[in-house]
């Protein structure tokens, strides 16, 4: 039955995925993937093949670099386990099957799609390894064989964690260590040593893992002993379901997302400050903004990989740099319009006295305060290309900006209120 | 046999909610857990549905040890939360079978005893809607369902009669009895003393995390010189005791 139900709910996730990618690929996706990955591929090349840039491979920084960048590779791929609230009714007394067989098909699986992640990151950094004359098979190898199975390690330690008394407790320390330092450190050892080294060590580490899946392995025995700690279980699985519907709708209106709140008391001061004297909806839009924990985060994001960019292609054409600058403030405005439709669907809104043209007046108000302070920080980011180009950024932004305020918003939030 | 709570210590991570907790309840027996808000019974049922690890204490259900086998002890219970909590993909029946299978009970065998149940509570038409389509009175007769329909050694219920008409309510007690004169035990949680003190053996008194008292309804009226009938003013006179 564990094998069935995890299945039935790969299977049930993996519907909903293609229908997020549906709404993605007919929304802004597609012309920010053109974009973002134009913009990646060129400044990677930029990198590559430029005589200037050479001192990097032959710098020990670097190999320190491609084990950060590897062991970043690393934090994706989490233990997907489907969980649902309703499991620690439904499934109460059931932990032996959930320990035994829902959960080991879930490592299955996760590990399927971290080796994905994985290949990813050795991918990107091949070019790197080949221009420092790294790219060995042997190299290559152990390098692939040592990042699949410490992803491995990790979710089977991911997976203990799940269970109310785990077999090997790990405190937070440590397990920081374990997906940072320790990785970063073998990495960069792989990288060093050659090749007769490379062989030993790789047999030893093997060995190692082989016990620690034979130390984890949940047998029929041990199965009837382990209970699953379903609040902390349900809690993880809806983090990492959080995080994927993050992703789609930083780019589409994701329908399903679900709402959480962050007191903040740190931007208190501010919010006291910037709500004084300033119209009532104003004041709820921004509140629900600042506490909201999807949103604020999402439009800093944006806010700070679009300043990253426009910073980064200094030598990249004119049009690319705009583009992202236009996209990007794009993205917020668009992002922020939930905000708008989440408001108005409250009990509380709907029985204010307040006209709806009030309301709307309020949120573009809100909206075009945060589409200067982002459009400031695109602006700054252009400050090693000069002030041509701050200023041709200025002018495009305003244009757009303007745009957004007068067309864009009022239409949506007509559509928005009808929803 | 039955439940057995010994010297339970325990609550969520770096707050200790209760203190040395013991009661039993006997096969065949009713009890109901009663205190103020934020007395422990939330927390003394979650652990004993093993979603808490203890502190200390230990807790037993027919001498199979919470910690020692989990899922021996689990798949004796059959509890009902306070909330309702379903999957908005299934459908009513699809819960109902899902735990049947769970609990490695033959649907076919088991699903007379089901029907009886959707039709006590009216459900019997609404066996393909989904959660979405329920009211919340509704939502909790499904619990109900699911709960009973299982016949565990151990029902636990969490406030039982929260948003059931009063048609639903007599059904209710009349299914806790059912599952007495079975021999299950059944644990309970509710702030309406005069109507639980109907058909409860025994009131397990929570005070600060700490039991104050266990005894029988008549037992805990004559302690506080009220009648049973009027017992739901053992909340004010303990409100002025304590100053709370």
């Amino acid at each position: 039955m564990g094998k069935q139900l995890y299945y039935q709910r790969f299977r049930q996730a993996q519907k909903t995925t293609i229908k997020y990618l549906r709404l993605l690929f007919n929304d802004h996706f597609v012309i920010f993937l053109l974009i973002a990955f134009g913009a990646g591929v060129l400044g990677y090349r930029e990198v590559i093949q430029r005589a200037n840039y050479q001192f990097l491979w032959h710098s020990d920084w670097t190999r320190l670099l491609i084990a950060v960048l590897l062991c970043f590779g690393l934090q994706f791929g989490q233990l997907i386990t489907y969980f649902k609230p309703a499991d620690r009714l439904y499934l109460l007394g059931n932990d032996h099957m959930v320990s035994r067989d829902y959960l080991q098909q879930a490592v299955t699986v996760s590990f399927a799609f971290a080796i994905l992640w994985q290949l990813v990151a050795i991918s990107f950094i091949l070019p790197i390894l080949f221009k420092m004359q790294l790219l060995t098979t042997v190299k290559l190898a152990s390098l692939s064989l040592f990042l699949f199975s410490y992803k491995y390690s990790l979710l089977l330690l991911a997976r203990e964690k799940l269970l109310m008394k785990p077999r090997l407790f790990i405190n937070g320390f440590v397990q920081g260590l374990l997906r940072t330092i320790v990785p970063i450190v073998i990495i960069w050892l792989i990288l060093v040593i050659g090749d007769g080294g490379l062989i030993i060590f790789s047999l030893v580490w093997v060995i190692c893992v082989v016990m620690l899946a034979m130390f984890l392995h949940v047998n029929d025995k041990q199965s009837q002993q382990l209970a699953i700690d379903w609040l902390t279980s349900i809690a993880q699985a809806q983090v990492h379901e959080r995080r994927i519907l993050h992703f789609y709708a930083t780019f589409a209106d994701v329908p399903t997302q679900t709402y959480q709140v962050k007191r903040r008391k740190y931007l208190d001061y501010f919010l006291n400050r910037l709500t004084k004297r300033r119209d009532m909806m104003y004041s709820l839009y921004l509140l629900r903004l600042a506490r909201g924990t999807e949103l604020l985060s999402l439009i800093l994001r944006l806010t700070i990989v679009g300043g990253l960019l426009i910073a980064a292609l200094s030598t990249a054409p004119k049009w690319v740099i705009l583009s992202i600058a236009g996209l990007m403030l794009y993205l917020v405005a668009f992002q922020l319009l939930p905000l708008f439709r989440e408001t108005e669907q409250k009990k509380w809104t709907q029985i204010m006295p307040i006209a709806i043209q009030s309301r709307q007046r309020a949120f573009r108000q809100l909206n075009r305060h945060l589409m200067i302070m982002v459009g400031g920080v695109f602006v700054l980011s252009a400050i090693s290309q000069g002030w041509l180009m701050m200023s041709y950024i200025l002018g495009v932004l305003v244009i757009i900006g303007v745009a957004l305020d007068r067309i864009y918003l009022p239409k949506q939030l007509k559509m928005k209120r009808k929803l | 046999m039955g439940l057995k709570v010994d010297n339970l210590s325990g609550g969520y991570a770096g707050n200790q909610v209760l203190k040395n907790v013991s009661f039993t309840i006997e096969d065949g027996c009713i009890v109901a857990l009663i205190g103020l808000n934020g007395a422990g019974k939330s927390t003394t049922i979650n652990h004993i549905i093993g979603e808490l690890h203890p502190q200390s204490g230990q807790i037993t259900l027919n001498q199979v040890n919470i910690v020692e086998a989990p899922t021996a002890f689990k798949s004796q219970i059959a509890y009902i939360p306070e909330q309702p909590i379903l999957y908005d993909e299934l459908t009513l029946a699809e819960h109902l079978h899902l735990l049947l299978a769970a609990h490695g009970q033959d649907n076919d065998k088991s699903w007379d005893r089901v029907s009886r149940l959707l039709n006590m509570f009216r459900l019997q038409d609404k066996q393909h809607w989904l959660p979405i389509h329920f009211s919340k009175g509704m939502r909790q007769k499904v619990m109900l369902v699911s709960a009973f329909m299982l016949e565990a050694p151990l029902l636990i219920i969490d406030e039982p009669f929260l948003g059931l008409d009063t048609l639903a309510q007599r059904d209710v007690v009349t299914l806790i009895r059912e599952q007495a004169q079975l021999g299950h035990s059944v644990l309970m949680t509710t702030h309406l003393l005069a109507s639980a003190a109907k058909f409860v053996d025994q009131f397990v008194v929570l005070n600060n995390g700490q039991v104050d008292f266990v005894g029988t309804p008549s037992a805990l009226a004559d302690k506080y010189q009220l009648s049973v009938a009027n017992l739901d003013d053992y909340f004010d006179l303990v409100r002025k005791e304590t100053g709370a």
